[in-house]
């Protein structure tokens, strides 16, 4: 039986323990995994996969931001964009209405942006820009 | 008389031209104004804006130094009242009692690194369940520390019960291993 000392559990293996404790004990033993499982867990990571690209999408068509085109999802920069947007435009009334009108209109931007490199290139261009324009203000502020 | 007339001319052609296309900006700036904030992702979370992806291996998993948990929620939404974490399996069928003590674990890991969630959704490809968090992280710790001790006691070297299913063995990746299996 393998044993470590760390305390750290996962939650896969929190789901495991509640699934059959057995089969968690027969990992950490280093059972050898079935290869009709290995083929269950490649279909699983493919059909994860899909359901991240449905999710991506759906928020792509509908509420898209141009940040998250141009910058990534996860990426900090986008991050940055969200904060001022929840702590400077969504305290105010027009900062909502902004936001609304930015909503509707965005998915049309990055369907552009999507084709035409150029457009992507000036709207990275343009976001970088306000990005140090925002930056400025908050040192500002401070 | 001509001037008049020719100024109501000018005056109908420039509403029948203008009209409809202020009436089509008015209907716009309505629906706008109006937006319900209805749900615009697959899982039906109104006013919901996708905060993170776990996209595998490159995603660094969360951890919570204080029950010394970590995990990766498969998504993670942002709405006006905090963070929704999402489960996902890929299988058909109803949401376990397993699947959901994975996604608090993996919810209690993601409020470790401050993010507020107070709700998951564990979804199969035909089910999908909400579960409320509670707001302490000790009462949601509570909630699933019966199997994060038995997984503890696992790591450690101890032993873990057996639960046989003819379903659960049948999808087990140890089942030619182990010796309680019914598949």
């Amino acid at each position: 039986m393998a044993k470590t000392q760390s305390n750290w559990i996962s939650a896969s293996e929190v789901g495991r323990a509640k699934f059959c404790a057995h089969a968690l004990e027969l990992k950490y033993s280093g059972a050898a995994v079935s290869a009709s499982a290995e083929k269950a867990r490649a279909r699983g990571d493919a059909a994860h996969e899909q359901f991240n690209t449905q999710m991506r999408n759906a928020e792509r068509d509908s509420r898209c931001f141009i940040a998250s085109q141009v910058y990534g999802l996860n990426d900090p920069r986008t991050d940055s964009l969200r904060v001022w947007r929840d702590t400077v435009l969504m305290p105010t009334a027009a900062g909502r209405l902004f936001v609304k009108i930015y909503y509707a209109s965005s998915p049309y931007l990055v369907h552009v942006c999507r084709r035409l490199s150029v457009v992507d290139s000036a709207m990275r261009f343009l976001l970088d820009g306000f990005r140090r324009v925002i930056n400025v203000a908050d040192q500002k502020e401070l | 008389m001509l001037e008049i007339s020719i100024f109501t001319r000018e005056l109908v052609l420039t509403i029948a031209i203008l009209g409809p296309i202020l009436f089509w900006v008015f209907l716009k700036i309505r629906r706008i104004l109006l937006d319900d904030g209805q749900a615009d992702n697959p899982l039906g979370i109104p006013n919901a804006e996708l905060f993170y992806i776990d996209e595998g291996k490159q995603t660094k998993p969360f951890f919570n130094r204080q029950f010394e948990v970590l995990g990766k929620p498969d998504a993670m939404y942002k709405t006006p009242t905090g963070m929704v974490a999402v489960e996902y399996k890929s299988r058909k069928g109803s949401v376990k009692d397993s699947d959901i003590s994975q996604a608090l674990c993996a919810a209690l890991a993601a409020r470790g690194e401050g993010h507020k969630v107070y709700q998951v959704i564990v979804k199969t490809q035909t089910d999908q369940l909400e579960v409320d968090l509670p707001r302490s992280d000790k009462e949601l710790y509570d909630r699933i520390q019966q199997d994060v001790a038995v997984a503890r006691s696992i790591k450690h070297g101890g032993s873990g019960s057996a639960n046989p299913h003819p379903a659960k063995c049948g999808s087990c990746a140890h089942k030619m291993d182990c010796t309680f299996s019914v598949a």
